[in-house]
């Protein structure tokens, strides 16, 4: 009998339903991996398991655990279950955990709410716990605030409150997806343990593929509040009935067209595709340092060097990759190239000249011609206005260079090249999805006709579907503007399908350089090795599942670069 | 948090500094001479000189103030023009009606609001909760005077059941000094904790849509342990700001309320040294009001620490 059976599950929140008809089941022990786009319902599942519903909401059908209909029961009986029986780790660590409580007061709380124990006794199953999920007091005090702690090591104190008291169903939502792939390898890994010591079933949670791939044993995909296909996992990935699931696929493992450039990594200003001879911008040993908090009231500050010494350089047309995990200083970088932050040492040049000799004119040139584009664009998007005008905001940067005809033009043609249609500048943003958002901040960028644009994590927010439908976007302008892109980011599979060369960054430090494929498919550096090996990789997943099981999974195979074991 | 209460101490002594500079160059500024004041307009122009020489009002200012600073720093506020008593005395007299004042209202007010708030926020949406907002919204727009004399008519005229004026003194037993404060510690009270009461509001229901929020529920906690053990301690930290910048108002407001309930408080004290140009006393009151607030706001500064961890090793 299945630990967890969801039968017919509908779902109306203020009547708009959400979930039409899901059926799911989990057997003991066994991990089933849900994925789809966002709003697809897959958290809403989860959490009408967990009877978390958000007001407004109403569930009809059955959900089941252990033979036992969750839907109308009793809400006292519901606490009693929730972090005993089933328990849940939700996607954002930073703000899962009370920021005023000790993580080991937190993680006690389970023992003392469920088991009623005198605190010290609960304090010490506490450090135990914190202990199994690689937080061992002796290193990582219990009563240390959240703040104290990473983004990391608050998931593993989120999961040490969820396998506290070892429940059958552990369900997991996105529960890695705002970490870096170093510590989301790690956080998976550990989850995958504790499952497996435990003898719990996990409902995973998550828009990528890769991961089900290295982690489910079943996978069952949503798609508009209904589950369209469902499948045992080597099974699933070889032969995919429902178009949606291949699309998914197809848009996971997607790698735009590009245009072949002169050679990758071609010494700067050699390149012939140059429009005026040299590099579009260049970094020389730049330093950017943050004073740091005093010690004492006499003692000086203290120094962190986000940026340390860092040298490159941008070509006409080319693609650069920026990548390394959050806090290694890439924005930072991105910031000081931009001319928005003056290095503390070193040079920016832009086209053969030092910006900080610039004059407000140069400086003009020189943001028409470098433009940016951020992760989340909604943010920088006045609410009040049209469209039309967001896009035209840096005109002004061209000072009385075109009549207003010709700013209609641009407008309209900016907006077709990143194809939305010219009418939609009468649009308000809240009136774009998040992917067409993305298509405006584009647009935005190129109304200057730049030579660079800086794209700092562009389509981290977006979904699959859509992030392939962007990358498309940027492969094909870039083709048709020459244009040369900075493309910051911790994604290496969007790096790899994107970029001509690839910097990895770690600690304000490039530890590695040279052309892409040959950097990620040969790292010389032991970061980069970490971080290549760290990064989900379907093709490399399903191999490993294939060595380990041997199944029977013939036909149409996910892979192409790897031989069949 | 032993260096944190340190600096805050550092920044309220340099606070008061700055405050009292600036009382003391704003009173050089008013017209009005005290010595004209007090001998009238015909005085001999000699008289006026010895007065102001016992009073060391011909003195330089930057030397009047370092001695009235230096003064109030050993607790002598000088003597009054008026009265020609120490400024101390008059002060010590009046301020064990209004500081009993304040702190009533205050406690009040708090009493009132974090409960309110907190059970609206929890039946958001309610017939409770549009009672509460609708209460509140009421005693916001009505002045706290006009409240007062309301106050008066039913409970003191009506009821007889409260005094509707002046004080006893403490020396008559605490009980009759207690009953005089009540209704003007209530005038008080009603306005501020209508604000309070919105802000509590307002902050648990931002707290309840938090995501440890979640966690918690997630944990097996219920609706009402999660308020209680994890919303309504973050939910305060707001609630704590704006009662820190109540208190200044709390004061403010006795100067209005004392004069409606005719206590001899600090309200009273300071009204009349101004219509008498009794600047010394002024000067003094004002200081003492005003370290009151810096006071009240560092203790609200080291509560916030006690509350929130994340402060404690900030600036």
């Amino acid at each position: 009998m299945a630990l967890l059976d969801i039968r017919n599950l509908d779902l109306n929140i203020y009547g708009v339903p959400v979930l039409r008809g899901v059926s799911l089941s989990i057997a003991a022990g066994e991990t089933l991996g849900l994925v789809g786009e966002s709003g697809s319902g897959k958290s809403m599942t989860a959490l009408a398991t967990m009877q978390l519903l958000p007001r407004g909401a109403s569930a009809r059908g059955s959900i089941r655990l252990d033979g036992e209909e969750l839907i109308g029961r009793d809400e006292r009986a519901m606490c009693a279950l929730r972090g005993r029986d089933i328990s849940m780790v939700f996607q954002e660590p930073m703000t899962a955990l009370n920021p005023l409580k000790t993580v080991g007061a937190q993680v006690s709380e389970v023992f003392r709410l469920h088991l009623g124990a005198p605190r010290a006794e609960c304090d010490a199953w506490a450090s135990q716990v914190l202990e199994r999920v690689g937080l061992p007091p002796a290193r990582y005090a219990p009563d240390r605030y959240p703040h104290e702690l990473s983004g990391g090591q608050r998931q593993r104190v989120v999961i040490a409150m969820a396998v506290a008291l070892k429940p059958k169903l552990l369900i997991a939502d996105e529960p890695t997806t705002a970490l870096d792939v170093t510590t989301q390898a790690q956080i998976l890994t550990l989850m995958r343990a504790l499952v497996a010591e435990d003898g719990a079933s996990l409902l995973l949670i998550t828009h990528d593929l890769a991961v089900v791939a290295e982690t489910a044993d079943r996978v069952a995909v949503m798609r508009r509040g209904e589950v369209v296909e469902e499948g045992e996992t080597a099974a699933f990935f070889g032969g995919m009935t429902h178009p949606y699931s291949r699309a998914l696929l197809e848009a996971s493992t997607h790698v735009p067209q590009r245009r072949p450039r002169v050679a990758p990594g071609t010494v700067p200003g050699t390149a012939p595709a140059a429009r005026e001879g040299g590099p579009i911008l260049v970094a020389d040993g730049v330093v950017r340092e943050y004073r740091g908090r005093r010690a004492g009231w006499f003692r000086p500050a203290g120094c962190h060097r986000a940026v340390d010494a860092v040298t490159l350089s941008v070509a006409p047309g080319e693609s650069v990759g920026l990548v390394g995990e959050s806090g290694c200083g890439k924005s930072t970088l991105a910031r000081t190239l931009l001319a928005l932050e003056a290095p503390q040492g070193g040079r920016i040049l832009f086209r053969g000249r030092d910006v900080s000799s610039l004059d407000a004119a140069g400086i003009a040139r020189l943001r028409r011609d470098v433009q940016v584009v951020f992760q989340d664009p909604y943010g920088s998007f006045d609410p009040r206005h049209k469209a039309g005008r967001l896009v035209a905001e840096p005109l002004h940067l061209l000072r009385g260079e075109i009549d207003a005809a010709e700013r209609d033009r641009r407008i309209a043609r900016v907006l077709s090249d990143v194809g939305l249609r010219p009418e939609d500048a009468e649009k308000y943003p809240h009136e774009f999805s998040g992917g067409q958002r993305q298509r405006l901040a584009i647009a935005r960028a190129l109304i200057t006709r730049p030579a660079l644009i800086v794209l700092d994590e562009p389509v981290s927010a977006l979904d699959v579907s859509i992030r392939a439908q962007v990358l498309d976007l940027l492969a094909e302008l870039q083709a048709r503007h020459a244009l040369a892109y900075l493309f910051i980011s911790h994604d290496l599979a969007v790096v790899r399908a994107i970029t001509d060369r690839v910097l990895v960054m770690r600690a304000g430090i490039i530890v590695e350089q040279g052309p892409t494929a040959a950097v990620l498919d040969a790292p010389q550096h032991d970061y980069t090795r970490t971080l290549v090996a760290a990064s989900p990789d379907l093709a490399r997943a399903l191999a490993e599942r294939r060595t380990r099981a041997m199944p029977a999974a013939n036909g149409r195979s996910a892979d192409a670069a790897v031989p069949s074991a | 948090m032993l260096a944190y209460v340190g600096r805050r101490l550092l920044s309220l002594a340099v606070t008061l500094a700055i405050a009292s500079a600036i009382v003391f160059t704003v009173m050089e500024i008013l017209p009005g001479d005290p010595a004209e004041v007090m001998l009238g307009t015909n005085a001999r122009p000699d008289t006026l000189a010895a007065l102001r020489a016992q009073y060391g009002l011909d003195r330089p200012a930057p030397e009047r103030y370092l001695a009235w600073a230096g003064g109030l720093l050993q607790g002598d506020m000088g003597l009054s023009y008026t009265y020609s008593v120490p400024v101390t005395q008059l002060v010590a007299e009046r301020m064990w009606v209004s500081l009993p004042l304040a702190l009533i209202a205050l406690t009040l007010t708090t009493l009132i609001a974090i409960p309110v708030g907190a059970l609206a926020a929890a039946k958001r949406n309610s017939a409770t909760d549009v009672g509460v907002m609708t209460a509140t919204q009421v005693g916001i727009a009505v002045p706290n005077f006009w409240f007062a004399m309301l106050l008066v008519l039913v409970f003191a005229i009506t009821l007889r059941w409260l005094p509707a004026g002046g004080f006893p003194g403490w020396k008559a037993g605490a009980w009759p000094a207690l009953k005089a404060l009540v209704l003007p510690a209530v005038a008080l009270a009603l306005p501020q904790a209508s604000i309070l009461a919105r802000v509590m509001r307002s902050s648990l229901l931002d707290t309840l849509g938090e995501d440890y929020v979640r966690t918690a529920r997630a944990k097996g906690l219920t609706r009402a342990q999660t308020v209680r053990r994890h919303a309504l301690r973050n939910a305060l930290i707001p609630v704590l700001t704006i009662m820190g910048l109540q208190f200044s108002f709390l004061l403010a407001g006795t100067i209005i309320i004392e004069n409606v309930f005719f206590l001899p408080g600090l309200g009273r004290l300071v009204f009349q040294a101004i219509t008498q140009r009794d600047l010394i006393v002024v000067k003094s009151v004002v200081m003492l009001l005003v370290a009151s607030v810096v006071v009240v706001n560092f203790l609200v500064e080291v509560g916030y620490a006690a509350v929130d961890p994340r402060l404690r090793r900030r600036v």
